[in-house]
């Protein structure tokens, strides 16, 4: 898991993403299998029959699903900084915030101490922001969702959000 | 009417639960599935766009989305007070993310869920 410091994350998010791209290209072959099948069909319109159109196809399709899913964590992670910052903004701080950009459903956790989830007037201006945000992704990327959650940072296990997906996390420092 | 019962007795346990002293993370959980019901109930069936959904599969359809729960926390927001979806929000989050915490939910919370269910129920049956 990525850990590190706020002031150098978009760096650091950047080279976590560039690292997950290979997994997004393997899991997207094996995942869109039906692809192959798509281009097969594709090529046999071709009328020389050569096989380099089913390849320029296929890659297209890949180069097109990686750069989609870049421009998605991209968006994940600036829409994260834009809560903490409202949130620092109104007085709040968190401590951590984790990210699974899994393409179909990139999640991110906002770690925060107990008093303030126990904290009605927090929470009802946290998650009115992530409501907020979450319609901004959404007019970019339907029907693709993101899923802000906030979670108390008292005891939190991170090797249990890592089993799960939140390869990238950053610890909040002010 | 049927869901407001089940909805009913989901939270009878969950106040049950919270006077046994013991299980407070199924007190959250219990009172999240509880506010499912009133949610739907209050709300459903509703248009959306073009589609009548009668259930949350249709809602589901209707904003072309893959998760129920997803379908139903945009259906809250959508239709329901924004203090009160926050809060039904809340539910959902705990009851989710309580398994990456490594100790025992503590009192205070499980008597915060059975607050926000009941904020949520007097919204869905307000007169």
């Amino acid at each position: 898991m990525s850990t590190i410091a706020s002031k150098t994350g978009t760096e650091l998010f950047g080279k976590y993403i560039t690292k997950y791209k290979d997994q997004v290209k393997t899991e997207s072959v094996e995942e869109y299998y039906h692809v192959d099948v798509v281009a097969e069909a594709y090529t046999q319109g071709f009328s020389d029959g050569k096989n380099s159109g089913k390849k320029a196809f296929l890659d297209e399709i890949l180069k097109n699903k990686v750069e989609k899913f870049v421009q998605k964590a991209n968006q994940v992670y600036i829409l994260s900084q834009n809560l903490i910052s409202y949130l620092a903004k109104e007085g709040y701080r968190a401590h951590a915030f984790y990210i699974n950009p899994f393409p179909s459903c990139p999640k991110v956790v906002l770690a925060v101490s107990n008093d303030l989830l126990l904290n009605d007037k927090f929470v009802e201006l946290a998650y009115s922001k992530i409501h907020e945000n979450r319609n901004i992704f959404d007019k970019l990327f339907a029907p693709t969702v993101l899923d802000i959650s906030l979670v108390s940072s008292e005891n939190l296990d991170p090797a249990l959000l890592k089993e799960d997906g939140f390869g990238y996390k950053e610890i909040l420092k002010f | 009417m049927k869901r407001r019962i089940h909805g009913e007795r989901n939270r009878d346990l969950s106040q049950s639960l919270v006077k046994g002293n013991k299980y407070f993370d199924w007190v959250i959980t219990t009172a999240f599935y509880s506010s499912i019901h009133f949610v739907e109930d209050s709300i459903l069936p509703t248009n959306i766009g073009s589609i009548h959904c009668k259930n949350i599969n249709d809602v589901k359809q209707a904003y072309r989305m893959s998760g129920r729960h997803q379908a139903r926390e945009r259906l809250v927001f959508d239709n329901l007070n924004l203090k009160i979806a926050a809060k039904y929000k809340w539910l959902d989050d705990n009851s989710r993310n309580s398994r990456y915490v490594t100790y025992k939910i503590k009192r205070q919370e499980a008597e915060k869920a059975l607050q926000y269910l009941d904020e949520i129920y007097s919204e869905c049956y307000k007169k």
